[in-house]
């Protein structure tokens, strides 16, 4: 008897695991459907929000006749959901079956977009992108259709086309300006080069001259430095070439001739010109002072304005020197005649006292007259006839 | 070490389909035999981390696998629980005297079936 309830209890138990097992199972199964209806519907949501959101119409027909559509296709086409819904689809495109079958909407492949002119409500026509796709879901066969409103596109693209061409014209005249320009620049390039080379070769000639002359050449800017110098100053101011270039004046002029030349500077800008010949000192590395004759002109600038000042020098220390000699000697050539005393010439004498009028108007004793302008003397006496006179008893 | 590999060994088609069903969709390697002598052949060639094993089996009943394995050093310590319809103290005893780790009764639920597994893991 025991061994009959155990076997039937383990008969029972047995059965009952697979009920489990199968409960188990059915459990899992219904709770993996929800979870998928609920995944469905999450994705019907979406997708109910992206039909509604879209700005391209779409509509579903079955049989050619519209079953749904969303808003924008409404908007597209100007009408209202009841006047579309089960209406053929010959309300907004009169040809479409034909068009259907000739496959003129639906193209090779879904993404085949065509442009086609549908009907509006008030009638006009609205060009627009179409495509379609057959759906199988059902007999009949349906479809779906997906319109974009191409009319603004179109007039965007009208535009565009129009700028194109005004831009094509503009670069075509732009074009042919900047050719003529370029044959300009051309021309101006090789006038340019044509006188560059004559500048240089002027230059060239000009650097030899100055390099070549004995006179020396430099050029101060209007701070007072040296900014270009010849062989020939260097040499008669025995500097080096580094030593004077950007040299100031106050370091190798004497103070008179710092003064001249300040002056100078001074009076470029001015009404009055400075002069144009001067003399001035220049102190030497040695710290001989030579004189140079100066000729100097106002240095300018490329818009003409003046720069500083140019001198071309010639050192005139001998001749200078030789003058001054010449000078002193004829200074004292004129002194030593200045002693010189000469009576010459008609001279007004009283001729009851003898007196002589002078120079200045007054009668002067003869004696005193003479004396004063020779080197004569006098000494008293007495002739025999004033003796005869004033002394007759002797 | 967490339990990888199991051998299902039972008679019954139903709860080998449902059990490596539910296994493997765990990540769990599934052996399974549906008599004794498969049990231990499985056994011998998959090495399993965990055997759960019922007692009626055609071949070679559940009692004598178990002791077969437990004899061998190759699989003496592969844990063994015996998931068997016969719940009676005696046949329990004898369960575990043939070196059954565990004796589970049925009727179970996965959930508890799993739980028991996984009391293996790191042991």
């Amino acid at each position: 008897m025991d061994k009959i309830t155990h076997n039937h209890d383990e008969q029972q138990r047995r059965l009952l695991q697979e009920y489990i097992f199968n409960l188990e199972d059915v459990q899992e199964q219904a709770e993996e459907l929800s979870a998928a209806h609920e995944k469905l519907k999450q994705s019907q949501e979406m997708l109910r929000a992206v039909v509604d959101s879209t700005t391209h119409g779409l509509c579903l027909l079955r049989n050619n006749i519209f079953t749904w559509c969303n808003e924008a296709f409404l908007d597209i086409l100007g009408w209202r959901k009841e006047e579309v819904i089960g209406k053929a689809i010959d309300l907004i495109h009169p040809h479409f079956v034909e068009d259907a079958k000739s496959g003129i909407i639906f193209g090779t492949s879904p993404k085949t977009m065509r442009e086609h002119n549908l009907l509006h409500k008030d009638g006009h026509c609205v060009p627009c992108l179409v495509s379609g796709r057959i759906l199988q879901l059902d007999n009949p066969a349906s479809y779906i259709l997906s319109i974009t409103d191409f009319s603004r596109r179109k007039q965007m693209e009208q535009e565009l086309r129009r700028h194109s061409e005004r831009l094509e014209e503009i670069v075509k005249e732009r074009t042919a300006k900047l050719l003529i320009a370029n044959e300009h620049l051309h021309e101006e390039i090789n006038e340019r080069k044509w006188t560059e080379k004559a500048l240089r070769e002027s230059e060239e000639k000009y650097r030899t001259i100055l390099q070549s002359i004995k006179e020396g050449y430099f050029e101060l800017d209007l701070s007072g430095n040296i900014i270009f110098f010849n062989e020939a100053a260097c040499r008669s101011s025995q500097y080096s070439t580094e030593e004077i270039m950007g040299m100031h004046y106050q370091r190798y002029c004497t103070t008179e001739s710092v003064m001249k030349i300040s002056k100078m500077l001074r009076e470029i800008s001015s009404p009055e010109k400075p002069e144009k010949r001067i003399d001035f000192e220049i102190i030497c590395k040695n710290g001989k002072i030579i004189i140079v004759e100066a000729s100097v002109t106002i240095l300018l600038d490329q818009v003409g304005e003046p720069a500083g000042l140019r001198f071309v020098t010639r050192d005139v220390t001998e001749r200078k020197k030789a003058q001054e000699e010449r000078e002193k000697l004829i200074r004292e050539l004129r002194e030593a005649l200045a002693s010189v005393k000469i009576l010459s010439g008609l001279l007004p004498i009283c001729s009851c006292c003898k007196k002589i009028r002078n120079d200045e108007g007054y009668w002067e004793q003869i004696e005193s007259y003479i004396k004063n302008r020779s080197d004569a003397d006098f000494t008293h006496g007495i002739c025999p006839e004033c003796r005869k006179k004033l002394y007759p008893n002797i | 070490m967490k339990i990888r590999k199991i051998l299902i060994v039972d008679d019954e088609q139903i709860i080998l389909s449902y059990l490596e069903k539910k296994f493997t969709k765990l990540d769990y390697s599934v052996y399974l035999a549906g008599d004794g002598e498969e049990a231990v052949k499985q056994a011998f060639l998959n090495n399993p981390d965990i055997i759960l094993l019922d007692i009626k089996l055609p071949k070679l009943n559940g009692i004598d696998v178990c002791k077969k394995l437990k004899a061998d050093e190759r699989t003496k310590n592969i844990p063994i629980l015996i998931l068997s319809a016969r719940a009676q103290a005696s046949e329990i005893e004898i369960g575990i005297a043939a070196g059954a780790d565990k004796y589970l009764c049925k009727p179970m639920s996965f959930p508890d079936i799993l739980s028991e597994i996984r009391a293996y893991d790191n042991k």
